[in-house]
C-alpha cells in the first residue's frame, strides 16, 4: 500500500509533545515546583504530621472536585455541591443515630445525593435550564433542608470507627487519601476505558456535533450530574467522619472549594478538556495553599480572598489564553459574538 | 418554470453502467430552522432536480450562488426530506430518515462545517457515537486498526492521537473521509472540499479522492472551482435556479461552454434604476485587509449611485463590508468616509458619522426577532426621541413607527406586534426602516433580497433607489447576478478576499462576471 | 424564475382600514403582555386569601403593613438584579454586598462620617464593585457565575477583615434610626423607598433609551450591537445597578437591626433575592422581566416567610421553599419557552 505521509509545514511544526501530555507534565511540574518552595519558605510545612493533615482536607475537596469535573467537561456547573454535603452529612449522623452501620450510611448519603444529582441532570438535560441556575436552585433547597433538619445545630453522634475513618492513616497516608486515590482510579478507568468518556468529552466539546453523530447526550448530561451528586454525597459523609460532627452549613465552603480545584487544575469551563487527575492535585494545591497561609497565620477571611482570587485569575487565564487563538481564528473569519 | 433557458432535466447517461445513486425531479420547498417546509410561499429551492452518480466516477455538480446545490446534496445526504420526487441507491427507491439512515445505506457527505469535535483526537473521532467495544471496554486497538486501515486506504498517515484542532482543514476533511470509508461508502458526497486549502492540500486531498474512484465509490464533487472540475471529473450536471440544466461529459465541454451554461438567468423587469447622477465619493477603501478573509481590497462608492459587490459565497464580501462599518478589526488599509479617515473609529462612532448596515443574517442581526416592529424600527433613535436624553416620550415614539410603517408599507397588525410573526420582506423592511430616520451618506446592503417574496423584492429595490435619489451611496452585496446586472451602477468582483475586478453595469453581462468570480487555480497561500 | 406576484404570507388588512380594528389589536397585545403580571397578583391575592383564612393573626392590619415593611429590601435588592438577568446575566454576589455595605455604612458612621455622606460612599463602592464583575464579564469573557461567585468571596473577605467577624453597632440617634423607623402619613419610610426605587425602575426601563437598550442586548446581542446600541455600557451597567440597589438594600437592613452585620446577607441572601426575581417572572434566559412582577415576586416571597413565622414553623424551612419556588419558576419559564420554539 502505497502511503504518503501528510506533513504540511504547519503539521512539521505542531509535532513534539502532545498537548494532553505537555499540558499534564506542566500541571505536576508546577505543583512540584510549589510543593518545593512552600517546603523551604514555610516553617513546619513539609513534616509529616502536617502533610498528612493536608492530604486529609484535601481529600476531601478532591472527591466533590472529581465529579464535578465531569459535570464541567460536559460543558456545565454544579453548584449544589454544598448544599449536597452539608444535608448528605447530617442525614449520615441520622442514619447512624437509627441504628444503621456507619459505612452503609455513608452509601445511602451518596445515593441521596446520586438523587439530587439526577433532578440536576433532568433540569439541564430535558427543560434546557441553563445549569449555574438549575444547580442554584437545588443548592438552595438542599441548604434549605439542611438547616430545616438539623434545627440550625450540628448534631453529633457518631461511632468510634466512623470517626477512625475520618482521621486515621496508615503510613502517614490518611484513609481519607486512599479513598479519593480510588475514586480517581475507579473515575478514571470508566472515563478512559469506556464510551463514557468519549461522550462525556464530545458533549461538552460540541453539544451540535455529538448528537449528530449519535452521542447520547441527554444520558451523558444526566450522568455528570448524576456522578457529582453522588460523589459530593461521599464528600458529604467523609466530612462528617473527619470532624465527627454534621453542622448544617459545614458543606457551603465546598461548592467554592471544588470549582477552584478544577479551574486550577486547568480544566476548562467552556466544557470538553480536563483531567481529572489534574483536578485532584488542583485540591491539593489550595489545600497547600490554605495550610501554609494557616501556618503563617494568615486571617481566615483573607484566604478567602487569595481563593476568590485566584479563581478569577485562573479563569482569566484559561479563557485569555483562548481567546488569543480567537483572535488568530478571528482573522479568518468575522468573530462572533459570544453570549456567556 | 417560464424561463426559456430552463429545459427539461437531463437524464441522459442512467442507461449505462448502472447507477449507484440516482434522484429524479426532487422538489424542495424552502423550509424553516427546523427543516419543516414552509408552504404558502412561491419560494422553491429545488424545483426538479435530477442527477445519477455511476460507480467509480468523479460527477462534478456545478451552479452559480443559489443555484441550489447546497440543497441538493443535502436531500441526498438525507438531511433535509424532499417534498417530491425520488432518491434511489443502487436502483432501489429508498427514503431517507435522517443523515445516519443515508451513511448505512452507503451515502456519506463531507460537509464544509465537518461534524468533528474539535478537542477530541483523531481516533475517538473516527468512532464518536459508534465505538467499538469488547466486553464493554472501548477496543482501542480494534479500532485503531480499522482506523489505521482507511487511511492507508486512502494513502495517509495521520497521527491517531492527536486532537483534531490541531489538525489542518485538509487533514481533518480526510479524517472525515476515512471515517466515510470506515462505514462502507459507496457514495461519498463533497461540499467544496477545497474551498478553504491551499494548493497543496488541496492537492492531497485529490490524490485521496482519485484512489477511492479507482475503488468504484461514486464520488460528487462540489465545486466553483472549473479546472477541477475538467482536471477531475468524468461528468459534470450544470445546476441553475433550482433545477437541472443538464448533465454532460467532461470531454465534451469547454470552461465557455460550461460558464454560458451556468448563466443566463432571467432577467426580470421587476428592477427599480434610479434617477441620479453620481457625485463625489462617500465611501474610500484602500487597501483593506483582515487575514485571508479580505486582502488589499480597495473600492470607492460615490453619492447617487448603487455598487454591487459580487463574487461567490466565502470570497470576503460580507466580511469586506463588517470591516467598512467597523463590526471587526481591520489588520491594515485605510476607511474614508466623506473625505474624513474612520479607520480607527469604534462600529458606534461610524454609524452615528453616517453609514447604515443591513446585515445578510436577518433572523440573527438585523432584527430583534422578540421585540416589537415599533421598537425594531426605533432603535436608531430613542436618544433623539427622548428630552434632554434621558425620557422617551412614547407618543413620540409612536408616531415615528407608524410613518414609518405606513412609509414602508410594512404590513402590521399593531405596531407593538413582535418582528418575529412577519414575513420574510416586511422584516426585511423593518431592518432598513430603522436606517431611514436619519439619513445616512451610504448605506450597506448585504444580500438585501435573500428569502424575500418575488412580490416583495420590487418594494425593496424601489426603496433603495429612493436612497440613492436623495443623494446616499449604496454598497450592496448580492450574489444574485441578474439584480447585481439590473439595480447596479458598477460592479466589484471579488475573490479570494481580494478585488478581482471592477465593471460598469451597462457594459457587462453575467458570463463576464462569473468568469471573474470563479477562481482560476488553486490559491497558493502563504502561510 | 416564476413572476407571478406572490401574496404576503402574513395578509394584512387594506392599510385604510387602520383605525378602531388596529386599536383593538393594540389593547389585545398590551393586554397580553400583562398577562403574567397579573396572574402574579391574582397569585398573591389567593396567597393572601388563603393565609387570611389558615394563618391566625394573618388578616391584621399591623401585619400587612409588617409584611410590607419587611418586602422593601427585598423589592430594592430583587429590581437591581432584574437588570442583570434581563441581558442573560446572574450576581451572585448580592449576598456578600449585604453585608459589605452594612459593615463600611457602620464603620463610617461609628467614625464620626455624615450618614448622607456615608450612604453616598457606600453606594460608590457597590459601584465599583459592580463595575469590576460587569468589566470581567463583559471584556474579560468570564461567565458571570465565576466572577460575580469570585467577587461575593473576595467582599466576603473584605466585610470580615473591616469588621474582625464582629457586628459593629451603630451610634444612637442618627439619622439612619429615623429612616428606619419613622413614617410619612403612616407609610413607613422604609415601603416609600421601595416604592420610589420600584418607579424609578420602571421610569428607567420603559421610559428611558439606556432601558430599552438593555432589553434589546438582552434580547439579541448581535443585532443590537450592529444596531449601534452601546452593548458595553449595558453590559457593565446593569452589574452595577445591582450592585448599587443590593447596597441601597443593605443601608435600609442596617438601620433596621442598628449595627453593621458582616452576616447580612450571605449566599441565603443571593438565593433570596435571584428568588424573588424569578419568581416575578424575570427570564433567566434574557430579555424578559417587569419591575411590577418582581414587586409582586418579592412580597410572595416575604408573605411566606410571615406565615412560616405566624405558624411557628422552623424559620429554616424557608429556604428549601424558595429553592422549590424558583425550581417551579424556572420549570414553568422552560415549558412555556419550549412551547414557542425559543430555546437554544
Amino acid at each position: 500500500m502505497p502511503s504518503s505521509e501528510i506533513e504540511t509545514p504547519a503539521a512539521i511544526r505542531r509535532r513534539g509533545l502532545s498537548p494532553r501530555l505537555a499540558n499534564g507534565l506542566g500541571i505536576a511540574g508546577a505543583a512540584v515546583l510549589i510543593y518545593l518552595l512552600l517546603a523551604a519558605v514555610v516553617p513546619y510545612f513539609a513534616t509529616p504530621q502536617n502533610m498528612t493533615g493536608l492530604l486529609a482536607n484535601a481529600a476531601i475537596a478532591a472527591i466533590a472536585a472529581l465529579g464535578l469535573t465531569l459535570v464541567i467537561l460536559t460543558g456545565g456547573i454544579d453548584l449544589s455541591v454544598g448544599g449536597v454535603m452539608s444535608l448528605v452529612g447530617l442525614a449520615t449522623v441520622a442514619n447512624v443515630g437509627a441504628g444503621v452501620p456507619w459505612w452503609l450510611a455513608m452509601i445511602v448519603g451518596m445515593l441521596l445525593g446520586a438523587v439530587v444529582g439526577v433532578a440536576n441532570g433532568l433540569l439541564v438535560a430535558l427543560l434546557r435550564v441553563p445549569s449555574f441556575v438549575a444547580t442554584f436552585g437545588t443548592l438552595g433547597i438542599t441548604a434549605g433542608a439542611a438547616l430545616f433538619i438539623a434545627d440550625g445545630r450540628p448534631t453529633v453522634l457518631l461511632p468510634r470507627e466512623m470517626i477512625a475513618f475520618g482521621n486515621g492513616s496508615v503510613f502517614f497516608i490518611p484513609y481519607l487519601a486512599i479513598l479519593a486515590v480510588v475514586v480517581l482510579a475507579v473515575l478514571q478507568f470508566l472515563q478512559g476505558s469506556t464510551r463514557w468518556g468519549v461522550n462525556t468529552r464530545s458533549t461538552g466539546d460540541n453539544r451540535h456535533v455529538a448528537a449528530l453523530v449519535g452521542v447520547p447526550v441527554k444520558r451523558t448530561l444526566v450522568a455528570a450530574y448524576a456522578t457529582s451528586g453522588l460523589l459530593a454525597g461521599l464528600a458529604g459523609a467523609a466530612l462528617t467522619a473527619q470532624l465527627s460532627t454534621a453542622g448544617p452549613q459545614q458543606g457551603e465552603p465546598y461548592t467554592l472549594a471544588a470549582i477552584a480545584a478544577c479551574v486550577v487544575g486547568g480544566v476548562d469551563l467552556l466544557g470538553g478538556k480536563g483531567s481529572l487527575w489534574a483536578a485532584c492535585l488542583g485540591a491539593v494545591f489550595l489545600a497547600a495553599l490554605r495550610n501554609a497561609m494557616n501556618l503563617q497565620g494568615v486571617q481566615p477571611f483573607t484566604q478567602d480572598l487569595v481563593t476568590g482570587l485566584l479563581i478569577i485569575v485562573a479563569v482569566f487565564v484559561t479563557v485569555s489564553g483562548r481567546g488569543a487563538v480567537q483572535t488568530l481564528l478571528g482573522r479568518l473569519r468575522p468573530a462572533q459574538e459570544v453570549r456567556s | 418554470m417560464t424561463g426559456p433557458t430552463a429545459s427539461a432535466p437531463s437524464l441522459e447517461g442512467t442507461a449505462a453502467p448502472a447507477s449507484v445513486l440516482s434522484a429524479r425531479e426532487v422538489v424542495k420547498y424552502a423550509y424553516d430552522e427546523t427543516g419543516a417546509p414552509i408552504t404558502g410561499s412561491d419560494v422553491r429551492l429545488l424545483k426538479g432536480v435530477s442527477i445519477s452518480v455511476r460507480p467509480g466516477e468523479i460527477h462534478a455538480l456545478i451552479g452559480e450562488n443559489g443555484a441550489g446545490k447546497s440543497t441538493f446534496i443535502k436531500v441526498l445526504g438525507g438531511a433535509i426530506p424532499a417534498e417530491q420526487g425520488e432518491v434511489a441507491v443502487e436502483q432501489q427507491p429508498v427514503v431517507f430518515g435522517s443523515s445516519r439512515r443515508a451513511r448505512e445505506l452507503g451515502i456519506s457527505v463531507i460537509w464544509q462545517e465537518f461534524s468533528l469535535s474539535p478537542k477530541l483526537s483523531v481516533l475517538e473521532n473516527m468512532f464518536l457515537g459508534e465505538e467499538i467495544t469488547k466486553h464493554g471496554l472501548l477496543d482501542r486497538s480494534e479500532m485503531r486498526r480499522r482506523s489505521t486501515a482507511a487511511l492507508a486506504r486512502l494513502g495517509v498517515q495521520i497521527d491517531l492521537d492527536r486532537q483534531i484542532d490541531s489538525l489542518s482543514t485538509s487533514e481533518q476533511q480526510i479524517v472525515e473521509i476515512a471515517k466515510a470509508l470506515d462505514r462502507d461508502a459507496r457514495v461519498l458526497i463533497l461540499d467544496e472540499p477545497t474551498a478553504s486549502l491551499t494548493g497543496v492540500e488541496a492537492d492531497q486531498l485529490f490524490a485521496v479522492v482519485q484512489e477511492l474512484r479507482r475503488k468504484k465509490l461514486g464520488i460528487v464533487l462540489v465545486t466553483h472551482r472549473l479546472d477541477e472540475v475538467f482536471e477531475h471529473s468524468q461528468r459534470i450536471t450544470v445546476m441553475k435556479d433550482g433545477a437541472t440544466i443538464g448533465t454532460f461529459d467532461t470531454e465534451t465541454m469547454t470552461r465557455e461552454s460550461l460558464i454560458q451554461k451556468m448563466v443566463g438567468r432571467e432577467l426580470g423587469s421587476y428592477f427599480v434604476r434610479p434617477n441620479a447622477v453620481a457625485g463625489e465619493a462617500v465611501l474610500e477603501v484602500d487597501g483593506l485587509s483582515c487575514g485571508r478573509a479580505v486582502v488589499e481590497a480597495s473600492i470607492v462608492v460615490r453619492a447617487g449611485e448603487i455598487v454591487a459587490l459580487g463574487g461567490l459565497v466565502g470570497a470576503g464580501r460580507t466580511e469586506l463590508c463588517r470591516l467598512v462599518v467597523g463590526a471587526d478589526r481591520a489588520t491594515a488599509g485605510t476607511v474614508r468616509l466623506r473625505g474624513r479617515d474612520i479607520s480607527r473609529w469604534t462600529l458606534r462612532r461610524r454609524l452615528d458619522a453616517g453609514i447604515a448596515f443591513v446585515p445578510e443574517d436577518r433572523k440573527s442581526q438585523g432584527v430583534v426577532l422578540a421585540m416589537s416592529v415599533q421598537r425594531n424600527l426605533t432603535t436608531r433613535s430613542w436618544r433623539s426621541l427622548s428630552r434632554r436624553g434621558i425620557l422617551l416620550s412614547p407618543r413620540r415614539e409612536q408616531e415615528l413607527a407608524e410613518s414609518l410603517i405606513s412609509d414602508l408599507e410594512i404590513k402590521v397588525h399593531t405596531p407593538l406586534q413582535a418582528a418575529a410573526t412577519l414575513s420574510g420582506g416586511n422584516q426585511q423592511r423593518v431592518a432598513i426602516g430603522k436606517w431611514l430616520v436619519k439619513p445616512s451618506s451610504l448605506y450597506i446592503f448585504d444580500e438585501p433580497t435573500r428569502g424575500v417574496d418575488v412580490g416583495a423584492r420590487r418594494a425593496l429595490y424601489a426603496l433603495i433607489a429612493g436612497l440613492v435619489e436623495r443623494g446616499a451611496g449604496v454598497l450592496m452585496v448580492s450574489s444574485d447576478l441578474p439584480e447585481v446586472l439590473g439595480m447596479s451602477d458598477r460592479v466589484y468582483i471579488m475573490r479570494e478576499g481580494r478585488i478581482a475586478g471592477e465593471y460598469a453595469a451597462a457594459e457587462t453581462d453575467e458570463s463576464e462576471l462569473l468568469r471573474a468570480m470563479l477562481p482560476e487555480t488553486h490559491a497558493e497561500v502563504a502561510s | 424564475m416564476t413572476l407571478d406576484t406572490s401574496t404576503e404570507v402574513t395578509s394584512a388588512p387594506p392599510s385604510g382600514s387602520r383605525g378602531a380594528r388596529a386599536r383593538s389589536r393594540e389593547w389585545a397585545e398590551r393586554i397580553s403582555r400583562a398577562v403574567p403580571s397579573i396572574g402574579l397578583i391574582v397569585l398573591l391575592a389567593l396567597l393572601w386569601a388563603a393565609a387570611a383564612l389558615f394563618v391566625p393573626e394573618f388578616a391584621n392590619g399591623s401585619n400587612l403593613v409588617n409584611i410590607l415593611r419587611q418586602s422593601a429590601d427585598l423589592v430594592i435588592a430583587a429590581l437591581g438584579v432584574m437588570f442583570v438577568l434581563l441581558i442573560g446575566g446572574i450576581d451572585l454576589s448580592i449576598g456578600s454586598v449585604f453585608g459589605f455595605s452594612s459593615v463600611v455604612l457602620a464603620t463610617l458612621v461609628f467614625g464620626g462620617t455624615p450618614v448622607p455622606l456615608a450612604i453616598l460612599i457606600v453606594l460608590a463602592v457597590a459601584a465599583v464593585a459592580g463595575a469590576v464583575s460587569g468589566a470581567l464579564t463583559h471584556f474579560g469573557r468570564i461567565p458571570a457565575f465565576i466572577t460575580t461567585l469570585g467577587m461575593y468571596y473576595i467582599l466576603f473577605a473584605f466585610a470580615q477583615m473591616i469588621s474582625n467577624g464582629l457586628a459593629l453597632k451603630l451610634p444612637p440617634g442618627t439619622m439612619l434610626q429615623g429612616l428606619s423607623r419613622g413614617t410619612v402619613f403612616g407609610i413607613p419610610n422604609v415601603v416609600l423607598v421601595a416604592a420610589g426605587t420600584a418607579v424609578v425602575a420602571w421610569m428607567v426601563l420603559n421610559r428611558t433609551p439606556y432601558g430599552r437598550d438593555v432589553v434589546s442586548v438582552g434580547l439579541n446581542r448581535q443585532a443590537s450591537r450592529l444596531s449601534g446600541l452601546p452593548v458595553s455600557r449595558v453590559a457593565v451597567g446593569v452589574f452595577m445597578i445591582s450592585a448599587v440597589l443590593a447596597a441601597v438594600s443593605a443601608i435600609l437592613l442596617t438601620a433596621r437591626v442598628q449595627s453593621g452585620e458582616p452576616a447580612l446577607g450571605g449566599l441565603t441572601g443571593t438565593f433570596e433575592v435571584i428568588t424573588a426575581a424569578v419568581v416575578g417572572g424575570t427570564s433567566l434566559f434574557g430579555g424578559r422581566g417587569t419591575v411590577l412582577g418582581v414587586v409582586v415576586g418579592a412580597i410572595i416571597i416575604r408573605t411566606i416567610g410571615n406565615c412560616i413565622t405566624l405558624l411557628d414553623i422552623s424559620s429554616l424551612l424557608y429556604q428549601t421553599v424558595m429553592g422549590v419556588l424558583i425550581l417551579i419558576a424556572l420549570i414553568v419559564e422552560a415549558v412555556r419557552l419550549r412551547q414557542k420554539g425559543g430555546v437554544e
